[in-house]
Formats: C-alpha cells, sequence, structure tokens
C-alpha cells in the first residue's frame, strides 16, 4: 500500500524539523540577543517567538553553508526595529552623519581610563544600568558592534541604515556609555 | 605634538577595526610613542571587553513555555493556512463562475452586444450594389432609375 500523502494542514518533515532544530540550536542564544537588544525578559520572549514563525515560514529561504545565527539576528533585528518604529509611531530620526574625521587633537580626556576599573571589580549591575540609560538604537548598535562583534557593514544592513549611521551611533553610544559608567563610579554605591 | 593625537572617534573605529589601512596604520604607530592615546585605546577595548563580559554573565536560559509556545503558533498558523486553502478551493467556483458572468455582462453591454454589426463599412459594398440592382431591377417600384455607378471608394479600386 502507497504511503498516504501528507495532510494539508500540516507543514512538512522538513519544515517541522528545521524548525525544532534551529529552535533546540539557536533558541537560547536568539533570546539572549533579544534579551540584550530590549533590556526585558517578556519583551525577549515576544521577540523570539515572533522570530522563530519568521524562521518557519521563510524556512526554505535559508541558504545551507550560510550561518543560520547571523539570520536570525538579522530577523531579531529587523523585528526590534520594527517594533521600536511601532511604538514611537513613527519612523527613526537618522543622527545626522557628522561623524567625519576631525583634524588630530580631538577633545577628548586623555589618560583616563574610568572603564579599566570596572574590568577588575563588579560591574554587572552598574553594566547593566549604563546599558538601560542607552536609547534603544544606541543599544542596538552596540550590542551588535562590541557584543556580537559585528562589522559596521553588517549592522547597516541588519539595522537598515548606512555605516555612517552605524558610525555615528555607535561613538555616541560608547560615549553615552562611558559617561554613565564613570557616573556610576563616582556616585556613593 | 598635540596635533597628532587620533580623536576617540577614530580610536573606536580603530578598535572595531573599521578605518582605511592608512589610516589605521598611523595610529597604529602613533599608538606605540603616545602613553596618554595607549590609555584612551585602551580605554575603549576594555569598554569592548566589559560588555562582552556582561553579556556572558547575563546569559540566561529559555524562559519555561517558550519553546511550546512556538510550536503552537507555528502549528495554529500551519493549520490556519490550510484553512484558507481549502476555503480558497472550494469557494474557488462558487466565486469565479458569478465574476466570470459579470464580466461578460459587462462586455456585452460595453461593447453594444455580440449582434451589433462588426464592420459596417464599405466592404460590403459591391455585395449591395450587386444584389440592390438586381432587385431595382425586378421590382415594380424600381422607377428604372440609374444607380450611381460609384458608390465607395472600394468600388472605385475594384
Amino acid at each position: 500500500m502507497a504511503a498516504s500523502p501528507e495532510p494539508a494542514d500540516r507543514p512538512s518533515p522538513e519544515q517541522t524539523a528545521f524548525l525544532e532544530r534551529a529552535v533546540e540550536q539557536y533558541g537560547k542564544a536568539a533570546y539572549n540577543f533579544a534579551y540584550r537588544l530590549t533590556r526585558n525578559e517578556a519583551d525577549a520572549r515576544d521577540l523570539t517567538q515572533e522570530a522563530f514563525i519568521r524562521v518557519f515560514r521563510a524556512w526554505k529561504s535559508f541558504k545551507p553553508g550560510t550561518s543560520f545565527l547571523s539570520w536570525i539576528y538579522r530577523i531579531v533585528t529587523n523585528l526590534h526595529r520594527d517594533e521600536l518604529r511601532r511604538r514611537k509611531g513613527r519612523y527613526l530620526v537618522e543622527i545626522p552623519e557628522d561623524n567625519e574625521p576631525r583634524a588630530f587633537g580631538g577633545d577628548r580626556p586623555l589618560a583616563e581610563d574610568p572603564i579599566g576599573d570596572y574590568v577588575e571589580g563588579h560591574f554587572s549591575e552598574e553594566v547593566s544600568k549604563a546599558l538601560d540609560g542607552l536609547s534603544p538604537e544606541q543599544r542596538q548598535i552596540v550590542v551588535l558592534a562590541d557584543v556580537e562583534e559585528c562589522s559596521y557593514q553588517e549592522i547597516a544592513e541588519a539595522v537598515g541604515c548606512s555605516i555612517g549611521t552605524v558610525r555615528s551611533r555607535l561613538h555616541r553610544a560608547r560615549n553615552q556609555l562611558r559617561k554613565l559608567i564613570t557616573r556610576q563610579l563616582r556616585s556613593p554605591l | 605634538m598635540n596635533q597628532t593625537h587620533p580623536t576617540t572617534e577614530q580610536l573606536i573605529d580603530y578598535v572595531h577595526g573599521e578605518l582605511p589601512s592608512a589610516q589605521d596604520a598611523a595610529i597604529h604607530v602613533h599608538l606605540a610613542g603616545c602613553p596618554e592615546c595607549t590609555t584612551a585605546h585602551d580605554a575603549e577595548v576594555r569598554l569592548g571587553e566589559v560588555l562582552r563580559a556582561h553579556a556572558r554573565a547575563e546569559t540566561l536560559e529559555m524562559p519555561p513555555g517558550l519553546v511550546t509556545a512556538i510550536r503552537a503558533r507555528t502549528a495554529a498558523e500551519a493549520s490556519t493556512r490550510a484553512w484558507w486553502q481549502r476555503l480558497s478551493t472550494s469557494m474557488r467556483a462558487a466565486v469565479a463562475v458569478p465574476i466570470a458572468a459579470a464580466l461578460a455582462l459587462t462586455l456585452y453591454f460595453v461593447t453594444g452586444g455580440w449582434h451589433a454589426p462588426v464592420n459596417s463599412g464599405s466592404a460590403d459594398a459591391a455585395y449591395y450594389m450587386e444584389n440592390h440592382a438586381a432587385l431595382s431591377s425586378n421590382t415594380p417600384f424600381g422607377g428604372g432609375e440609374a444607380l450611381p455607378t460609384v458608390l465607395t471608394a472600394d468600388e472605385t479600386q475594384r
């Protein structure tokens, strides 16, 4: 007797297996990435769930041999960006690309390293607070650039902006982080 | 020497390996001989290390129920899609036939009906002339009037 065809109301075994494998291998990474972007467990949960729904829908568009992690990060980043836009009710305002290299001799305070003190000591709560103090757009860039170590080009593609905007946002975010961390270090704990 | 100090922004790009090679090399050389810039550079490096260490320390387990929720959502979506497919298949004939009928009616009225003369021009002039001449010659009311020798341009071309 010939095998009966798969009922129409069920996904194919390959599609189900793809999803199961993706969730099993990359669910935790995707969830943590989502949490780093949102700083909120409920939002991270929603974002992760929605991301895997997209994976399920578009499983055939995944190219074998490419990085699934990059793919799911891109999906999460896009969903996060869309969610930010939806919550704001408007499109993100592009930060002016004022990152033209200035003449040497910038106005940074030299020989000051408040971050170094953090590395040696306890830092988790303070860094969390500092990250919470960033705008969602700044945090998105910092997470991609410094935690996930993506290139500016990869970030620009994932976030949907120019490399100049990535650069500007990262500079501002890092300056902001430095200030926040320094302020917390100097404030009585 | 202050003129040659790189900016913070340039150091951030340098740390991320995002500078053009010539500028990257210039800063590399500068850092080797400038303790102040080296301190600033190290601070940028450490900030990245702190962020990565923090991310590692903060790693969370997937919340219980998330995998189940994903499975439930995908199953529900597959079911909805299949329902829609069945509906659209079953409705295809029920919807397509009235639409086709409506289109046919519209076409009928817009074009003036299928029985309208397709071509009432001069192509039949020769036929008309021959038959009308024959009819006129046979009818008692024809009056024997002479038919026009030229009716249409087509006729003249014959």
